[in-house]
């Protein structure tokens, strides 16, 4: 296989994963933005000052959608890359697997380890004053999370040429919770605080539907780009049948 | 996790990766940090433009915004 035609699968995998959250985003998490806004805006009017906005909500929503297609095709590209390198390491049975096993490993580093430590807000929550700090520590997490992910995996081939096979899973898990636990434990919590009017049930409710956009676009990238490869493969292998193939039917 | 790296009883030949692709991963991580997370840290402020286009999909995504 070469890199040519992953990269296009890898690309269109992407976009596919990428137009479906930004359906997802229009439907279920704009509603809740929308909640939010309106209680930022009756604080804001009840301080005498009302905010003037750059773009109509309307078309913020067409950003919104934009942004989740867009992130779709570069995440798609920037895995279909990843995949390539690593691929040849994957001792799993078929693209499919080794595809699906990769996206988790992404999944887990980039979405859910920000998402416990730094859980998504709507607007009106975070401080404007800390925006600089809170980007540095959500960019400090996540370039750590990643490495945590690549130290982890060679130290999985590591301990595979010294441990019993029936260890080395088990210790592989440890040492994975442990890393990410002390990863978690000791970065720095978000300096601010949750006020202004916004309830419990809409932080939560914004939390779990931000979280579930991220899951929808590792799922629909990891099966959409398996699948596509995996056909990509199989047709690769019947215009080119391997010698003892060839062999047997002569 | 554990069963995934093994030594390959029967080796994939490793894709050739062109320096071209890991420019291109460098310039989508860029794009990207553009389009969710600068916040007027490192460009000038014009770029408030994306920056107020792309919004919801800060929030959406889960990065950092206000
Ligand atoms: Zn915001």
């Amino acid at each position: 296989m070469s890199y040519k035609p992953l990269l296009l699968r890898a690309l269109v995998a992407g976009l596919m994963a990428g137009l479906l959250v930004a359906i997802y985003v229009f439907a279920v998490i704009e509603p809740t933005i929308d909640r939010a806004i309106a209680v930022e805006h009756a604080a804001e009017h009840d301080h005498g000052h009302d905010a003037k906005e750059m773009f109509a909500r309307t078309t913020q929503k067409g950003g919104g959608a934009a942004a989740s297609i867009i992130y779709g095709v570069i995440v798609g590209a920037i895995f279909g890359t990843v995949y390539a390198a690593v691929r040849h390491r994957l001792s799993l049975a078929n693209e499919v697997t080794r595809v699906a096993w990769l996206a988790a490993v992404g999944f887990g580093a980039v979405a859910l380890v920000p998402a416990i430590k730094y859980p998504a807000n709507p607007p009106g929550v975070g401080d404007p004053n800390t925006i600089g700090q809170r980007t540095t520590q959500y960019l400090a997490l996540l370039a750590l999370s990643i490495l945590l992910a690549v130290v982890l995996t060679h130290l999985s081939g590591w301990l595979r040429h010294r441990v019993a096979p029936s260890a080395h899973g088990a210790l592989l898990v440890v040492a994975t919770v442990a890393a990410y636990a002390t990863l978690l434990a000791i970065t720095p919590g978000s300096p601010d605080t949750i006020g202004r009017g916004v309830s419990a049930q809409l932080l939560w409710d914004f939390r779990v539907r931000s979280f579930g956009g991220l899951a929808l676009l590792w799922l629909g990238l990891g099966t959409g780009f398996g699948w596509l490869l995996e056909r990509h493969s199989e047709r690769t292998l019947e215009a080119t049948p391997s010698p003892e193939l060839a062999g047997t039917r002569a | 996790m554990a069963a995934a790296f093994t030594v390959p009883a029967h080796t994939t030949a490793p894709i050739r990766v062109p320096a071209l692709a890991w420019a291109l991963v460098l310039l989508g991580t860029l794009a990207l940090y553009v389009m969710l997370q600068e916040n007027g840290a490192l460009l000038h402020h014009s770029w408030m433009v994306a920056h107020e286009l792309f919004h919801d999909g800060r929030h959406a995504l889960g990065v950092p915004c206000h």
